[in-house]
């Protein structure tokens, strides 16, 4: 019995330990995934209930596990602490314990997800942890039932896990059984007490009023960092800078993974744990009532890293957020960026500034005209441009959220060059594809498009498809590395020339020569090149033909 | 003051009893002096108030980092080492209207009153820096002497300069000396005695040199105040392709017999900071001398330099270069040399040539440029390339605020007229912002 007891404590210790830990940023956040959420984990933790009984209250949950030291430390004599679990419920107990669940599951169905998961232990421990005042709150309250309530209070009287276990582990084998004559009278819970019965069965309701009016006082405190009127006449000092305030999104940005909006909400218990292992330092806890304590990013102390492996999406013990490694950063699209023009230091200062354009890590912030104008086609709403907007109080520049993140998956090679080949036929001239994903198409005449695409760097190692290949498009993908490249006609020459230098080709129609528009004489450009076999050489003196 | 400092001086001052001051009483030797066309012989090593000591232990230019706290310039500290260079043989001091956020001149001012030493036994150095457009009009000017006056509680200034000539172009030189007719106001008052010698600080724009130099008959200059140092002297236009080689500018003053007073002998510190690659090639021909030591006596090598103005922030600065210039021990040929092969090895290193002085700030949208240049620097000063995380701490540490960091540059370009080293400051700003970002996605990958 001693040695039973042994284990459960060092597997306790062990687990407070991990969860604790992942929270910090440590690697252990696996310890996480067996909460109490909607995952396939967590559904054979529910599964093994009616077998071993409500050991994940005792040795997995960190509530749990806190409840018990606490209990342990207020009350060191009771030796009966755990039978207490199995006493028949009292009518005030079934009451309670049966509406919070209901409730919770009514919430979670509505939309209110959030506020849903809010009483689940992980939530709690982990919006404690993240120092997010309302689960502080509730962490206390848990702390303080368990120091004066009896037994594991928050477990058998609110937590709605702790009702669903209990309903599993009523004939559970392993479970600690009473003896025939119990007459309830509780006087096992220690110190002899009867019917100790705690005084205080409700908690306070989260004050979400204060942390409210909070970011509105910090929306108030922005000051206008750019004051001075007049050119500076000493050296040395600095002028004061304010935190931006937060603008009003029409929807608030989530972390890249949390695809669907209303997936989201209903799967995220809020616990924080993307929050504090968000490595651009943007997630924090909402205070929408929605979305209470689940992750949305805030642009003022950073942004979100390309660089990043999904941080968010790694750690996420319960699938809200995929983790989709095997996507590219920039073709996970979260949103995209609104820009204010009267709010832009431009208007307001009557400066040129291009913070905005310069810190996109996409390259889809172009200065037009002295005018930010932002391609939404390659915004991913990463948050650098509001991260770095100078204006005040309120960034000029902000994201808004998608209901549904764009996720650009790369698509096989048929695939692709199907739809590339599509988009020739409807009039592009020539396509370019990298990693599985379309990167650039061009539209004009005879040998410019292609060259567009080897002046903007988009032909190393991509997927080509041109209207017409000849030698002088040819030379051009050798000069540009490109991997391979389909026509809708290659001459046979082309073919010749790709094939020496290593490059792929493949055409739906060969011919011996390509020729001028007047189908009169060989295409200018061919003839331009005649007689030059260095594909390098042969750029060159198409660039000097064409003048660029 | 420490109390090396404080016994030290108090030994020194027992033993002036008289005025003259250039007998140093150290064991070392004297102080070397150098010929001034108009007053007394001045010191060779020269103070200029532009780093005065904060209570942080900071330089003043450079302000704490609470931004608006005033606990500012640490004028005991002051007091004693303005004390202690009067006591060794300094005698130049060299202020501006725009140092430390405009209170070097009254702190300088203060320091010399308490120093007890009457105002003939130094000279005091300050300038014209009316650099903002609404300082350009004449009355502008005649109000920043005057004040300039009362805050160094003197009524004659011995060496008056026209400030930093050259920043800003040739255009804004005109504007703020030859259209408002301060130039012929200033040489009125050298007729008027109210200042002694006139003379320009250069930096920019090589067309105002010129043109000061082309009218050397008409305003006969007494003076010129020019950056030099071992880097410069040949290698300031591989630096900056609009800067000119101090070799050129210090050949041109001396072939019109024109004083040349140094500024940034020591880059800002950067030629007297440890540097493995300076190290390297001087070291082995004296393992005593300090780097600062090289650089200073680099200077002094040359006779047409009256003084070399060094912004000595700590005491142990002043000490140090005291000792090295009392007296000065030229360079050998085979010393300048090496001296050149180090300037090399500095400029392999393709460090970002901000020497601190702080003209840039305070940036209107609030960044700190000068520590993120500096930050640039040390990496790049290093023998060793510090791993991306050590980077992003050093980062952090340099600039606490987020808000004053790189990434916050709107581009504006309000600094750059104002940099002395004609330095791109937004397109630095950015590069390193680009770099940071590198690192930060190098880090999150991990």
């Amino acid at each position: 019995m001693k040695t039973k007891k042994l284990i459960k404590a060092l597997v306790a210790a062990a687990m407070l330990a991990c969860v604790t830990a992942a929270f910090f940023g440590y690697d252990t956040d696996l310890a996480c995934r067996i909460q109490p959420a909607a995952t396939i984990w967590f559904l054979i933790v529910l599964l093994l209930t009616p077998i071993v009984g409500r050991l994940f209250c005792e040795c997995f949950c960190p509530l749990g596990i806190i409840q018990s030291i606490v209990n342990w430390i207020f009350h060191p004599k009771t030796n009966v602490r755990r039978v207490c679990t199995r006493l028949p419920e009292s009518h005030a107990q079934q009451t309670v314990r049966w509406t919070v669940l209901a409730v919770s599951v009514v919430l979670v169905a509505t939309g209110f997800g959030a506020i849903g998961w809010l009483l689940t232990p992980y939530s709690i421990y982990g919006k404690a942890l993240t120092l997010f005042a309302p689960g502080v709150a509730i962490f206390a309250t848990v702390v303080v039932l368990a120091a004066f309530g009896k037994g594991r209070f928050w477990c058998n009287w609110i937590c709605p896990v702790g009702t669903l276990f209990n309903l599993l582990s009523k004939k559970s084998v392993c479970a600690h059984k009473i003896g025939p004559g119990c007459a309830n009278c509780r006087a096992c819970f220690g110190d002899g007490e009867r019917n100790g019965r705690p005084n205080h069965t409700t908690t306070e309701p989260p004050n979400h009023q204060t942390s409210l009016s909070r970011r509105e006082a910090l929306k108030g405190v922005a000051v206008l960092a750019a004051t001075e009127a007049l050119d500076k006449t000493t050296d040395g000092g600095y002028a004061p800078v304010s935190l931006p305030g937060v603008p009003e999104r029409p929807a608030a940005v989530l972390p890249p993974g949390a695809v669907d909006r209303k997936a989201f909400n209903v799967k995220c218990v809020a616990c924080g744990l993307c929050i504090t292992n968000c490595k651009g330092n943007c997630l924090t806890a909402s205070t929408n009532i929605k979305r209470f304590g689940q992750p949305e990013m805030d642009f003022r102390r950073g942004y979100c890293l390309l660089g990043c492996n999904y941080s968010c999406g790694h750690v996420c013990p319960t699938g809200a957020i995929n983790w989709i490694p095997r996507l590219a950063r920039k073709n996970v699209h979260m949103g995209h960026a609104i820009w204010k023009k009267d709010l832009c230091i431009r208007a307001t200062d009557g400066v040129q500034c291009t913070a905005c354009s310069r810190k996109c890590p996409v390259g889809a912030i172009h200065i037009v005209e002295g005018f930010p104008v932002v391609d939404k086609t390659v915004c991913i709403g990463c948050g650098a441009c509001e991260h770095v907007c100078p204006a005040r109080p309120m960034p000029a520049i902000f994201v808004k959220g998608f209901e549904q993140q764009r996720l650009v998956w790369p698509i096989d090679e048929g695939g692709l060059l199907a739809e590339m080949k599509t988009l020739v036929m409807s009039g592009v001239s020539c396509v370019a594809a990298k990693d599985g994903v379309i990167v650039a198409q061009e539209t004009g005449r005879g040998i410019m498009p292609i060259m567009k695409l080897l002046s903007d760097g988009k032909l190393a190692h991509a997927l080509v498809v041109d209207k017409v290949v000849g030698r002088a498009a040819a030379a051009t993908c050798i000069v540009g590395k490109v991997k391979k490249v389909h026509a809708m006609m290659m001459s046979a020459e082309a073919a010749a020339l790709l094939k020496a230098h290593g490059v792929e080709a493949s055409a739906d129609k060969t011919v011996p020569k390509i020729l001028n528009r007047d189908l009169t004489d060989s295409c200018p450009m061919e003839q331009t090149i005649d007689g030059i076999e260095d594909p390098a050489e042969m750029v060159k003196a198409l660039k000097s033909r064409l003048g660029i | 003051m420490n109390r090396r400092t404080f016994i030290k001086s108090a030994f020194a001052g027992i033993g002036v009893a008289t005025a003259d001051i250039s007998a140093d009483h150290t064991t070392k030797g004297a102080m070397t002096l150098r010929e001034n066309p108009h007053g007394r012989k001045v010191s060779l090593l020269g103070y200029g108030a532009m780093r005065l000591p904060t209570v942080d232990g900071g330089h003043a230019n450079a302000w704490a980092q609470d931004g608006y706290s005033k606990s500012g310039i640490d004028q005991k500290t002051l007091d004693a080492q303005v004390k202690y260079m009067l006591d060794h043989g300094v005698n130049y001091f060299d202020t501006s209207p725009a140092y430390c956020r405009g209170e070097s001149e009254s702190c300088l001012g203060k320091a010399l009153a308490a120093s007890g030493y009457s105002r003939e036994d130094y000279l005091i150095a300050t300038k014209l820096s009316n650099f903002a457009p609404q300082q350009y009009p004449l009355v502008k000017c005649k109000e920043m002497f005057e004040n300039s006056l009362k805050f160094l509680k003197t009524d004659y200034i011995d060496n008056y300069l026209l400030h930093a000539i050259g920043n800003g172009g040739f255009k804004t030189f005109s504007k703020r000396y030859l259209e408002n007719g301060a130039l012929d106001w200033c040489a009125e008052l050298r007729a008027a005695g109210r200042i002694r010698n006139l003379g320009f600080s250069f930096h920019g724009d090589p067309k105002a040199f010129e043109w000061c130099l082309d009218n050397h008959e008409k305003y006969k200059w007494d003076f010129c105040q020019i950056q030099m140092n071992y880097v410069d002297w040949l290698h300031a236009k591989e630096t900056n392709d609009r800067n000119l080689d101090a070799k050129y500018l210090y050949e041109r003053l001396t072939a019109l017999k024109i004083p040349v007073v140094i500024m940034e002998p020591l880059l800002g510190g950067r030629l007297a900071r440890y540097n493995y690659a300076l190290a390297k090639e001087l070291t082995p021909l004296d393992p005593e001398a300090s780097l600062a030591k090289w650089a200073l006596r680099f200077c002094g090598t040359y006779p047409n330099v009256m003084t070399i103005l060094s912004g000595m922030t700590r005491t142990e600065h002043i000490e140090e270069n005291v000792e090295t210039l009392s007296p000065l021990k030229p360079c050998s040929e085979e010393e300048l040399a090496a001296l050149e092969r180090a300037a090399q090895a500095l400029l392999k290193l393709n460090t970002i040539p901000c020497n601190n002085c702080n003209y840039c700030m305070p940036c209107p949208y609030g960044l700190d440029i000068p520590a993120i240049l500096t930050l640039r620097n040390a990496v790049l000063t290093a023998k060793t390339l510090p791993s991306a995380r050590e980077v992003l701490k050093m980062y952090a540490k340099a600039i606490p605020e987020e808000l004053r960091r790189a990434d916050h540059c709107t581009g504006c370009g309000r600094c750059n007229p104002h940099c002395p080293q004609s330095i791109n400051i937004p397109k630095e700003l950015a590069l390193i912002d680009e770099w940071i970002d590198s690192l930060k996605n190098e880090e999150a990958r991990r």
